[in-house]
């Protein structure tokens, strides 16, 4: 079961609190960040076991930060979502192809979201 | 600005959608009502928003066909498949008849699904409980010719050009009971020109209608 500590990498307030309110009463453990800056920091410290990245943040955008994640020895093995709210720019297949590995646009569907979620944990563990 | 559009309604779609499923516990009677309310306005003016920004995105002429060769019979068995619950819900048989000269077409699959999904949503919104349903794809010297017929309401002939215009559903207080954005065929017949063809219709007030388009095949480039 849950239970997993997930970096919510969100920069909207409401959304971050959806995410985490789903979540948390679903047994994760979430910590949020803001910006993709601050989320990085967060990756390399609490190494968690999933993050969700919103695509368009202010400053580094989410798939800049994923290449960066990836660029780390400490965080390029942790799991992340793409979560965006353009579904003409960004899709799944794109999104895999830019190395994520799940992916969700908003607005989400609880279910699937947490689907999605459980599904990408479950995969990273083989 | 989708985003900017999208972003306030992964609140309202999302929040409410937590209360529906109930994972901070029971609602009343009417607060699942309300919420069920809010969910489903939600859901409907995010399409509303998606078919605007899409035929905004039509007549600025920035939309661009995303051209593929694809298996146009599997697109169409695609499109039945996404309607055939809500029609078997409404007891509306849905009869699927293909050509089997048919094959792949090189076009924009998912504009092409759409045109379909919008003409069955409509074909099965205004028929009555009982009625028929029927997708019958030809093809033709010049590519294929895909129709859609109904044994619904049909529509008064001086209402039919009007039909293609945006937010225009004719046919009185029945039809205005229907929910719908009011751009689906329209967006269906910018969809049908961006690809070379034409949509048409005909139909009888109280026998049916149907709704033709052509996809000719043409010197498309695939990219």
């Amino acid at each position: 079961m849950a239970g997993e500590l997930i970096l919510i990498i969100e920069d909207n307030e409401k959304n971050r609190k959806l995410a985490r309110d789903v979540l948390q009463v679903k047994g994760y453990q979430t910590i949020e960040s803001e910006t993709a800056e601050e989320g990085l920091k967060f990756a390399v410290e609490k190494h968690p076991a999933l993050i969700l990245m919103d695509i368009q943040l202010p400053g580094i955008d989410g798939i800049t930060a994923l290449k960066q994640l990836r660029a780390d020895p400490i965080t390029k093995t942790i799991p992340t979502i793409a979560i965006t709210a353009s579904a003409m720019t960004y899709n799944r297949v794109t999104m895999l192809a830019e190395g994520f590995d799940g992916f969700q646009s908003k607005p989400i569907s609880v279910k699937d979201f947490l689907e999605e979620v459980r599904r990408v944990i479950d995969s990273d563990r083989g | 600005m989708s985003h900017e559009l999208r972003t306030p309604l992964n609140a309202i779609i999302g929040f409410s959608e937590v209360l529906q499923e109930k994972l901070f516990g029971e609602l009343n009677e009417k607060q699942a009502e309300y919420t069920s309310d809010i969910l489903t306005s939600g859901q409907h003016l995010l399409s509303l928003i998606n078919e605007i920004l899409d035929l905004s995105k039509v007549e600025a002429g920035r939309m661009e066909l995303e051209l593929a060769s694809f298996d146009l019979p599997l697109a169409i068995d695609n499109a039945r498949t996404f309607v055939r619950e809500r029609a078997v819900k409404h007891g509306i048989k849905l009869a699927v008849d293909v050509d089997d000269r048919l094959g792949d077409y090189v076009g924009d699959e998912r504009k092409i699904k759409q045109i379909l999904l919008n003409l069955l949503s409509n074909a099965v919104k205004f028929t009555p409980e009982g009625g028929r349903i029927s997708i019958t794809a030809n093809k033709t010297e010049n590519g294929a010719e895909i129709s859609v017929s109904d044994t619904g309401i049909g529509i008064v002939p001086e209402d039919q050009p009007k039909i293609f215009e945006e937010f225009r559903q004719v046919g009185g207080d029945y039809a205005h009971k229907k929910e719908g954005t009011g751009l689906g065929l329209t967006l269906a017949k910018k969809f049908v020109e961006l690809h070379g063809g034409k949509i048409w219709v005909e139909s009888e007030l109280g026998k049916g209608s149907t709704f033709s388009f052509t996809l000719p095949e043409r010197a498309w480039r695939a990219s």
